[in-house]
């Protein structure tokens, strides 16, 4: 299990972000990974098929964004590029990365 | 080689072809002087000219061309008969033709550039300095999801301007030449208004009366529109552009649904919404009728509007003091749209259509608040969802973006949703309902008064309005309320809504 306080994200194209360990852990995906007996939570190292580059570059950015104003008020909004919005909206799916409470299960 | 293909004819040499003794000079000439050659710069009267600056700038401007030499050399011609300044088609844009774009801010061109052009008289040398490269129009490219499935999209056609459509055009045409600030439109059949028709009405400035002996004063315009008795199924959007509005008429149409843009109209006095078929109202309207607008006339009479249940209401009037307010429970939802309280509003378009007449919604107890049972949050879902100033979600961000795409690229990313099934669900609706808020006028939290893209919370608050002296169930008018997280919510009388919330895990 690694300990480090830092984690690397892989972009399908081989673009690789360094990250803060707490930051990314905003990412329910991320922490998922991280967390259960995969290669991922020994390496510290996520690899994503379906995120470019760029788009993951942003949501590295989102990251630092969020845990530096993760108590503030008053947040000034996070500027996205119109060019990899869609892309990002489907990257932040599927990192979790919407404010999507979870039914609790009944049963 | 037989059969050798026919090759256009030639030019006569370039520089002829030009046409300009400039040009010939400039071909021919020696490179120009820079400052430091041999002969000593031009000494002028005076140093501090600013024109001076124009002579130290000796960078050259190449001109740049795109395309087949010969047909650039009929564009070329062509041009600098008429002078340097004149721009030519092809120079500097690229040979893809962009579809043509005319809705909205968007398709306003460029303006071009304007160049210094100071001439004192003294020739240095012929330098072209005032070259082409700023009337370059940069054409609108849209460079986002190009697949070829899209391009098939047309862009919408130009609607067609129907005869009650002209007829209001020539009235307003009157009205701003008369400088007549009362635009009678009513009675003409209109079902809908584009925003060219209405835009004229802003211009409108009254006539002043003049009497001798008194001072000159210019009069603030105080335009009333007058819509009665037409068919408009949707709201004229680009009314709300007109600021110096003080009455609008709406009586008799078809309207369902008022926008929250509204609530620009700071200026509005009187506004007839009777006899439409409106179930609810945008909550910018109280503001406009409270500290922020002028509004003090609401007819609003004669629509099926959502109504507060008769036992709940009753309870409430009961045991809730003397003046309380009547409101429904709150709804919960995330940002993708999903409901999490037990309560619903009927919002849905299938509910929207289905019924003309009155619905019946159940109200709150002011001091009780119902919160979303069999909820588990995460502490991040917690932090963005119960913090109204704090971090949005990524997913918001994006969401956000995208809904101010210009419309012909929504249209596309919209289509591309709808063919690819890769997509998580209900993005589509999401995107959809995103777009239409921002098209009409963008949703402001009730509460915090934060724009946001999807509303976090909604309820409805039921409002006496002007002429109602006691609270009437069948004379309240409901507001739509919206929040932006789910502490956005209702003032709670009693005691505080906050400790109700679940804990998070």
């Amino acid at each position: 299990m690694s300990d480090s306080k830092y984690i690397t994200l892989v972009s399908y194209d081989g673009f690789e972000y360094v990250v803060l360990r707490e930051a990314a852990l905003v990412s329910e995906t991320i922490k998922a990974m991280l967390k259960g007996p995969f290669r991922e939570a020994q390496t510290g190292r996520c690899e994503f098929g379906e995120i470019r580059g760029p788009v993951l570059e942003k949501v590295v950015e989102y990251f630092h964004y969020y845990h530096a104003n993760r108590d503030q008020t008053d947040v000034p909004d996070m500027d996205i590029p119109v060019d990899i919005c869609l892309e990002l909206l489907m990257a932040a799916d599927f990192l979790g990365l919407d404010s999507k409470p979870q039914m609790r299960d009944l049963s | 080689m037989a059969d050798e293909q026919v090759l256009p004819t030639l030019p006569k040499t370039p520089f002829n072809g030009l046409g300009s003794k400039r040009a010939w000079a400039q071909a021919n000439a020696p490179p120009p002087p820079s400052v430091s050659t041999s002969s000593d710069p031009a000494v002028f009267s005076s140093d501090d000219d600013p024109a001076l600056e124009a002579y130290e700038n000796t960078r050259r401007h190449k001109r740049r061309y795109v395309g087949t030499w010969y047909d650039q050399h009929l564009a070329l011609s062509s041009d600098s008969a008429m002078g340097d300044h004149s721009s030519s088609p092809a120079v500097g844009s690229s040979p893809v033709v962009y579809r043509p774009f005319r809705r909205g801010k968007g398709g306003v061109r460029p303006q071009k550039r304007e160049f210094r052009k100071l001439d004192s008289g003294v020739y240095m040398g012929g330098q072209d300095s005032t070259d082409t490269e700023g009337d370059i129009p940069s054409p609108y490219t849209p460079k986002y999801f190009a697949s070829p499935a899209l391009l098939r999209v047309s862009p919408r056609s130009r609607p067609q301007i129907s005869e009650a459509e002209t007829i209001a055009r020539e009235r307003i045409k009157e009205c701003v030449e008369n400088g007549n600030p009362m635009v009678e439109l009513n009675d003409l059949g209109l079902d809908s208004v584009s925003a060219e028709t209405i835009a004229p009405i802003a211009d409108i400035e009254p006539i002043p009366v003049v009497l001798p002996g008194m001072y000159f004063r210019k009069t603030d315009p105080d335009i009333q529109v007058f819509l009665y008795n037409n068919n408009l199924k949707e709201f004229p959007l680009s009314l709300v552009n007109i600021e110096p509005l003080t009455v609008l008429t709406l009586r008799n149409n078809d309207l369902t649904e008022i926008p929250t843009c509204i609530g620009k109209l700071r200026n509005l006095k009187t506004l007839n919404l009777a006899q439409n078929k409106l179930k609810y109202l945008p909550s910018e309207i109280l503001r406009l009728m409270g500290d922020e607008g002028k509004l003090e006339m609401l007819q609003t009479v004669s629509n099926p509007w959502w109504m507060a249940e008769k036992l709940s209401f009753q309870s409430v009037m009961e045991h809730a003091g003397p003046n309380p307010l009547i409101r429904t429970p709150v709804e919960f939802l995330d940002s993708n749209g999903r409901i999490y309280s037990r309560f619903r509003l009927p919002l849905s378009d299938d509910d929207l259509a289905e019924s003309t007449s009155s619905l019946e919604l159940e109200v709150e107890h002011p001091s009780e608040l119902e919160m979303p049972k069999e909820v588990s949050y995460t502490e991040q879902d917690a932090k963005r969802l119960l913090n109204p100033k704090g971090a949005r979600s990524l997913f918001e961000y994006a969401l956000k973006t995208l809904t101010k795409l210009p419309e012909p690229e929504l249209a596309e990313v919209d289509c591309w949703l709808e063919v690819d099934e890769g997509y998580p669900h209900g993005l589509r609706e999401t995107l959809n309902l995103a777009a239409d808020a921002h098209r009409s006028g963008g949703l402001t939290c009730s509460v915090c008064r934060r724009g946001m893209v999807v509303p976090l919370t909604r309820w409805v608050e039921f409002h006496r309005t002007s002429g109602a002296t006691k609270l009437d169930r069948e004379l309240l008018v409901p507001f739509l309320k919206i929040g932006c997280s789910w502490r956005c919510v209702p003032e709670v009388v009693v005691s505080g809504g906050e400790d109700c919330l679940p804990k998070s895990e």
